[in-house]
């Protein structure tokens, strides 16, 4: 029986792909060949200007009506819409290192698998995709580009990502809003853990600059009920501070605070004008890809 | 009474400390987790889970009971249950000590080991008893005798100049040491061969534990007269032989002294390890026919030094040959080469031998009682019905019938079967013509068979060499005996026993036209040595070891009892007969039996392969009740309860680790 979509976009199934390009194509193909027609638009030509006949040119582009009004010859000439550049902005801080028993992988492989779905499915629509990697340093840098090859480049900065270090939001981003040229999608991905005061802030520049921006935030499911039996000595992954605690008695209270922690994020969003999406590591990749091609219509 | 059998494992028990100290130190503590952020995680308490607790003791206490009861069974404990006899439910063990006192133990030291032994036994704090013995039991020292009382008469009693015999002493000792409890004999002895080679030793019973000490040193060198006879010599003279051996391991010289009439003759010679030599010296007839040949040197073992020897002239053996008519002349020139070849005497040979001729319807019925070997070349064709049934009762008591084939074979072997005398049939003539094919030759004589000691070396391959050219094929008797084949196995020289006599068979006429066996130098010992062995021994004078009774068949008055005239090595006469006495020769050999061989054989069972066997096979009660099934089945429970018990907690433990 052939894989459904669900199986397809599920990261259980594609984690198991070692290959980034490989995954994307999966995840991006059957998703597409499973929405109506109707939510995917292809991209048209634009008229530029009329030119005389010269004989050889093409006839395809001659103008009959013109011709039938003022039996004049002229061809048409067009020029190409110009792409989208989407930015595919990824934070690899430790905390992303973290995978709980009910995820299929790490939250930065969940990260990476979304990202090289979007780039996939980008370049099928013919934007240029870059790539801007970081933790509390840069890790990887790929400016958008068309040239041949440059899906395959940001895979493979995907496949070389490794989570290290405290994410340092702010620096980071400032430097990557330094070399953002045009309008663009950008896309962050990122867990946002202790980053709700500056990342809609920092999100919101790009929004201004008539960038479109879409935050994803990957979490892990054991992020948000905290279901660790006994007592557990835990480590911050990106501070180093450590806590003991039985979280038999202080789940409620975790998941209390981390449920207002979202609220306050996804408000802090919304003031921005910047879409959240929030995906769990044990969800499936359709959500990301289905929110991608909203973005995009509204940029028609 | 709780034993082990494997006691050092009990020290496994020290692992028991493991499982405690592992119980101690892991407690409940918090497992490092590596976390994306802890900035809405609290600390809290750590639990204090009651129920949790009483499961960990539980467990703890499974643990502990597994690796006990694991060791334990390890162990392999034994309960043997406790006994109603008094010397048991002391905790002591009824103790006898059979000693040997045959000859030899007087001999390589052994005795004076053998008293230290009895002495270290004695002492043990167990009630102890003692046995000696050598032909039969010499002294019966009950159970629990004071330690003085056995070491007082070890020291008083000596081994005396008897051979061994330890059946009857330790069917008595297992009858004193009595049915029940724990019981133990010690085996005290040389162990020699000639004294330990019984088939038929009473067996131990159950829980009878058996211990052997072996005393003596058979390496101390020693040498030994093993024989001495006196012989006619020319000019009225006679001729003492001695056989002497040699046991040491090196080359030595040793002096042999013959005492007769007060005086002393002496010779010495050199002895390889192991020779055996004949001593020859040459003396005027003594009056006192009382003689003793004696090795001038001390050595390991005295009683073989010493040789008692009757300086009389044996008779020799009178061979009469029925002589076969002149028309004859190969059966002549047979009698002829047998004659010269019986009669010759040399410097160390004795002539044993006087061969007369007389014709073949000689009465030899008359006269049976004085010939010793009727000699037939060829001549049994010519015998009657009468002189056939002569022969068969000369035979039957004690008379040997040498027969050569003549010219009618096949009749002379048909007579013979007839008049009773053998079962070996005659079954044709596989060559006759000398010329025309390869001669047949002598087969090479089996180890161990009747000539084999005889030809060694070069006058074993002077026998092989001798060519036949003619021979009777025979079918032998079932009971006859081959002492010479041919190469394709047929037999040359049968020897049949008829009675108390015997019949020589040859299948070889011994002239030169059947073989040239009659001229090599192989002809004289097969001859006397093959009718040596056959004729008894001169019937003048009577061997016998040291207390050894007369023989059954010896000619004494009707009424009479048979008189016990050997307590002492010397030379007595009794009415015609000499009787010489001497210690016996078996008593020298300078072998030990294996000692895991008689703990077996004692024990009824087969021998064992290797000593330590011998030692557990020898060793131990078997009432024992073996307890490791009990323990290794209770360990086995704890494991699984252990199991089930902890099974949740290993649920919960992989689980945390899959979090990790």
């Amino acid at each position: 029986m052939p894989p459904s979509v669900h199986d397809l976009l599920d990261p259980a199934h594609l984690a198991q792909l070692g290959n980034y390009a490989l995954l994307a194509r999966s995840a991006v193909e059957g998703f597409l060949s499973g929405m109506h027609r109707s939510l995917f638009h292809g991209f048209g030509t634009e008229f530029l200007q009329y030119r005389d006949y010269t004989p050889g040119a093409d006839l395809k582009y001659l103008d009959w009506k013109l011709l039938a009004r003022s039996d004049r010859l002229y061809t048409k000439v067009y020029q190409e819409e110009t792409n989208m550049n989407v930015q595919l902005v990824l934070d690899t801080s430790a905390s992303l290192e973290y995978r709980g028993s009910r995820a299929a992988c790490t939250k930065l492989h969940y990260a990476c698998m979304t990202a090289a779905c979007l780039a996939y499915l980008a370049t099928r629509q013919g934007d240029n995709v870059g790539l801007f990697a970081y933790g509390d340093t840069l890790r990887e840098v790929i400016p958008p580009g068309h040239r041949a090859g440059q899906l395959e480049r940001v895979l493979q900065a995907l496949t070389r990502l490794e989570p290290a270090g405290a994410a340092k939001h702010e620096a980071m981003l400032q430097t990557f809003g330094n070399q953002l040229r045009q309008r663009s999608i950008v896309v962050f991905i990122s867990d946002m853990l202790e980053g709700e005061t500056v990342l809609p802030d920092q999100l919101k520049r790009f929004r201004l600059r008539h960038c479109d921006t879409l935050a994803v935030q990957v979490l892990d499911p054991d992020e948000l009920d905290l279901p660790i039996e006994g007592v557990a000595r835990f480590h911050d992954a990106e501070t180093g501070r450590e806590v003991t605690s039985w979280a038999d008695s202080t789940r409620e209270q975790y998941m209390s605070q981390m449920s207002d922690f979202l609220d306050s994020l996804k408000e802090s969003f919304n003031r921005s004008q910047v879409d959240l999406l929030r995906l769990g590591t044990d969800e499936s990749l359709g959500y990301a890809l289905a929110r991608y091609l909203h973005h995009r219509e509204g940029l028609r | 009474m709780l034993s082990f059998a494997q006691p050092l494992i009990l020290a496994a028990l020290a692992g028991l400390a493991l499982p405690l100290l592992a119980h101690l130190v892991n407690r409940a503590r918090a497992r490092p987790l590596r976390f994306p952020s802890v900035r809405f995680i609290g600390p809290s308490q750590l639990p204090r889970d009651k129920r949790r607790s009483l499961r960990d003791l539980l467990l703890l206490l499974l643990r502990l009971l597994f690796i006990a009861l694991a060791v334990l069974a390890l162990a392999r404990p034994a309960w043997t249950p406790a006994d109603g006899s008094a010397p048991a439910a002391a905790g002591q063990t009824r103790t006898l000590i059979v000693l040997d006192a045959s000859a030899s133990m007087s001999g390589w030291g052994a005795w004076e080991e053998a008293q230290e032994a009895v002495k270290a036994a004695a002492e043990s704090g167990n009630p102890t008893g003692l046995i000696l013995f050598d032909t039969e039991i010499l002294a019966t020292v009950p159970v629990g005798s004071p330690a003085r009382t056995l070491e007082q008469i070890t020291a008083d009693i000596e081994p005396g100049q008897r051979t061994g015999d330890p059946s009857p002493a330790i069917a008595a000792a297992l009858h004193e040491v009595g049915p029940d409890g724990p019981r133990k004999l010690i085996l005290i002895s040389d162990f020699q061969q000639s004294t330990w080679q019984s088939p038929s030793w009473p067996k131990l019973g159950e829980g009878v534990e058996i211990e052997a000490v072996q005393v003596g040193d058979f390496a101390r060198p020693n040498a030994a007269i093993l024989d001495a006879r006196a012989y006619a010599a020319p000019e009225g003279r006679l001729r003492v032989l001695a056989r002497v051996r040699n046991d040491a391991t090196t080359t030595r010289k040793v002096t042999i002294e013959l005492h007769h009439d007060g005086d002393t003759e002496t010779q010495t010679l050199s002895f390889a390890p192991g020779q055996t030599q004949t001593v020859a010296f040459l003396i005027d007839k003594p009056e006192d026919s009382e003689g003793e040949v004696v090795l001038a040197e001390e050595d390991a073992y005295a009683g073989d030094n010493a040789f008692a020897v009757w300086l009389g002239t044996p008779a020799p053996a009178q061979v009469v040959a029925l002589l076969p008519t002149m028309q004859e002349q190969d059966k002549l020139q047979e009698v002829a080469f047998v004659q010269k070849a019986l009669t010759a005497a040399g410097e160390n040979m004795p002539q044993d031998f006087v061969l007369s001729g007389a014709a073949p319807d000689f009465d030899f019925g008359a006269v049976a009682d004085a010939i010793d070997v009727l000699y037939l070349p060829g001549t049994t064709a010519y015998l009657d019905e009468v002189q056939l049934e002569m022969l068969r009762d000369f035979v039957e008591n004690g008379g040997v019938a040498l027969i050569t084939p003549g010219q009618a074979a096949s009749r002379q072997f048909r007579l013979l079967r007839e008049g009773g005398l053998t079962n070996t049939a005659f079954v044709g003539v596989p060559g006759r013509n000398r010329e025309q094919r390869e001669p047949f030759r002598i087969a090479t004589l089996e180890p161990g068979s009747p000539l084999a000691e005889v030809f060694t070396g070069e006058s074993a391959r002077d026998l092989a060499l001798a060519e036949i050219y003619q021979y009777v094929k025979l079918q032998p008797d079932a009971k006859a005996s081959v002492l010479l084949a041919t190469e394709d196995g047929d037999p040359l020289l049968l020897r049949e026993t008829l009675g108390r006599g015997e019949l020589l068979i040859s299948a070889l006429s011994l002239d030169t036209q059947w073989s040239d066996l009659p001229l090599r130098n192989a002809f004289l010992p097969v001859l006397r040595e093959v009718l040596s062995q056959a004729v008894k021994a001169d019937d003048t004078v009577i061997r016998l070891a040291v207390d050894e009774p007369l023989p059954a068949d010896f000619p004494l008055p009707p009424g009479a009892t048979t008189p016990r005239v050997s307590a002492e090595p010397g030379v007595i006469e009794l009415g015609p007969y000499m009787i010489q006495t001497n210690l016996a020769r078996s008593e020298s050999l300078n072998q030990a039996a294996l000692v895991s061989d008689i703990r077996a054989q004692l024990s009824g069972e087969t021998a064992p392969e290797s000593p330590d066997a011998a030692g557990s096979a020898a060793t131990g009660p078997t009432t024992a009740i073996a307890l490791w099934p009990w323990l290794a089945a209770g360990a086995l429970a704890c494991l699984l309860a252990e199991l089930l018990l902890a099974a949740p907690a290993r649920r919960a433990s992989s689980r945390k680790a899959a979090h990790a």
